[in-house]
């Protein structure tokens, strides 16, 4: 019995050796083939990946001598091998020859030149071609040769502003989208043709200088070049400036394109901006006068260390309606500073505060009662008067010459600039309570002590 | 009677054990050449389909150029649409098919004689650039498909080139004509 066992067990025995060689195996050469697919998927992802690393840019093209020479920058991080480049002449139906390149390797951050230089083909200045090089990985890149005026590109024109002060310049600036498949190269603009709208009828003028850049080596599929021009125009009273093209580009397709209408405007001072521009109160400077006795003197030099009193005409430009008028506060004043530090290096300002008026022989102002003065809004005219040595006094501001106490007034020989302050309020009565207090300080002219 | 009868049992025992060592000597022959042929069965089925997928995604090809021929065929036809591939992949590639927007080529163009179509491949005369096509690896060649008329690429509109290889694979790109 323990014989029959054993050949039993013996048999039973080589069944599951031979069943378990025959699933081990099976299972070593589906891993085996698993592994080979494995490795294959692996390989198939790296040269995929190599594809999406080949990057490179057409940098620059020429025509030397009717041949073809371009040069490629390696932008990318694998090397890059150029296998054929592809001519087609689009200005001739049917016309497309395809070619190996001599000088065809170049490694990632290299520059290749002098491609297409050895090729049989002649670049005819007046065709048009599209030139295409294909690498081994299969990417490709096309640009164009003498082909912007194969088909119309996006080209707007702008003006930036629109509107300026006559004789100022205007930006005028043509956008060029390429719009297109291929790379175009070598794109200058053509000068715009400027046409003046003498509105007028005086003699307006508009000039264009200083087109920037001059040129665009290339410009990408889908990138945008923007040139620009500085149009200075002159003019008032609605006259305006238009920049137009027939063709934009140099050898470019023709394509009408007009600008936006330059316009030049007179720097005004409106009654309604006129205090925009130069104030709310403003000083006739020509109504400027001074006194020493008997009369008002015009000129801006006088005699120093002398007891003097001053005249201005200011205007209210302020365009509020209503019958508001600026009171003005005795506070109100004419001082002066001297241009020079004196000898004892302090510099004293002398005032003189706004009085109700001066009377001559004997030279004398009578004290200002405070708001008592009103300049009407809307271009209201009043002449103030200045002497006072405070604030409604009816006492002069004191001149005294050489040693005496301050303050000592103009001294002889000394120049002096001054200012016109003015404190007031604007309402339609004098004391009234409404209304907005204001002030504003007005540049003087300078006047000699001599 | 205790040594005869015992030896009955001896015999009908070794019989028995014959007959049993026998029915698993054959039933497990049986089994381990019919498990041999099942698992040699799927290794090559294994085999074949991973080396067809191996093959599928090691195929690359580039579709070089697309040129738009206008006046091939006929005058201003616009149907002749020139299509340049590469193989850039490191097995051959058999280009079976290639449509054109859709359309499945089926004639292409020649030009030996005069200007024809033909669906055959090669065509009745002439030299003729036409499907299938087995392309070695970094090979390339160029297909004249050839629109049936009325239909012709349409100016100034992309036109999508789908080509299609035995293995299954499909590379496409676009195209705008003239």
């Amino acid at each position: 019995m323990r014989s029959r066992r054993a050949l039993s067990t013996v048999v039973g025995a080589v069944f599951a050796i031979i069943a378990l060689t025959s699933t081990v195996t099976y299972v070593s050469y589906s891993m085996g083939i698993l592994d080979n697919y494995n490795q294959s998927v692996i390989t198939k992802n790296q040269q995929l990946s190599d594809v999406n690393k080949e990057k490179f840019q057409i940098a620059s093209v020429t025509i030397p001598n009717n041949k073809l020479n371009a040069t490629v920058v390696n932008t990318g991080s694998v090397p890059i091998n150029f296998t054929k480049i592809w001519v087609q002449n689009t200005t001739t139906t049917d016309w497309v020859r395809s070619y190996v390149p001599t000088n065809n390797l170049v490694l990632p951050g290299g520059t290749l030149t002098n491609i297409g230089k050895t090729l049989p083909v002649y670049i005819n200045s007046a065709k048009s071609y599209n030139i295409k090089l294909v690498t081994s990985r299969g990417n490709t890149q096309q640009f164009t040769v003498n082909s912007v005026g194969a088909q119309p590109l996006n080209i707007q024109l702008l003006a930036f502003p629109t509107t300026v002060p006559s004789g100022f310049k205007s930006e005028l600036v043509m956008v060029v989208i390429n719009n297109s498949t291929s790379t175009l190269v070598n794109i200058s603009p053509n000068n715009p043709t400027l046409s003046i709208n003498n509105v007028s009828n005086d003699s307006p003028t508009c000039t264009s200088s200083g087109l920037t850049p001059t040129q665009y080596a290339t410009i990408s599929p889908g990138t945008t070049a923007i040139f620009t021009w500085d149009i200075t125009v002159t003019g008032t009273g609605g006259d305006s400036c238009t920049a137009s093209f027939t063709t934009p580009l140099q050898g470019g397709y023709a394509q009408t394109l007009t600008s936006p209408a330059i316009k030049p405007t007179a720097v005004s001072l409106s009654s309604t901006t006129y205090s925009q521009n130069s104030g709310v109160i403003t000083n006739d400077y020509t109504a400027f006068r001074w006194t020493q006795g008997a009369s008002w003197k015009t000129d801006w030099a006088f005699p120093g260390c002398t007891t003097t009193d001053f005249q201005i005409t200011i205007s209210n430009n302020n365009q509020t309606a209503g019958g508001y008028s600026l009171w003005l506060s005795k506070n109100s004043q004419i001082f002066f500073m001297p241009t020079t530090i004196p000898s004892n290096a302090k510099i004293t300002p002398t005032t003189y505060y706004l009085v109700n008026s001066v009377t001559f022989s004997p030279l004398g102002v009578t004290g200002y009662a405070d708001n008592s003065i009103g300049v009407p809004n809307q271009g209201g005219i009043t002449t103030l008067y200045f002497g006072a040595d405070s604030p409604g006094d009816n006492q002069q501001t004191t001149h005294a010459c050489g040693n005496g106490s301050p303050p000592y007034g103009l001294q002889s020989g000394t120049s002096y600039y001054g200012s016109i302050v003015l404190y007031g309020k604007f309402t339609k009565n004098s004391g009234d309570n409404n209304g907005g207090n204001y002030a504003q300080s007005i540049p003087f002219l300078a006047v000699i002590a001599n | 009677m205790r040594r005869i009868g015992s030896s009955r049992r001896g015999l009908s025992t070794i019989v028995t054990a014959g007959i049993m060592l026998s029915a698993v000597a054959v039933l497990g022959s049986a089994v381990v050449t019919w498990s041999n042929g099942n698992l040699k069965a799927f290794e090559i089925a294994l085999s074949n389909t991973a080396i067809a997928n191996t093959n599928k995604i090691t195929e690359s090809v580039a579709i070089e150029n697309i040129a738009f021929c206008s006046n091939c065929g006929s005058a201003n036809s616009k149907n002749v649409t020139n299509v340049t591939l590469t193989n850039t992949g490191t097995v051959s590639v058999k280009i079976t098919q290639i449509q054109l927007n859709s359309t499945v080529i089926s004639s292409y163009y020649y030009s030996k004689s005069y200007k024809y179509a033909s669906s055959s491949c090669p065509p009745p005369s002439g030299m003729s650039t036409c499907l299938p096509v087995t392309l070695s690896p970094k090979q390339s060649y160029t297909v004249s498909t050839s629109l049936n008329y009325p239909k012709t690429w349409g100016s100034q509109k992309p036109d999508t080139i789908t080509v299609t290889t035995a293995r299954g694979s499909i590379f496409t790109t676009q195209a705008a004509p003239p």
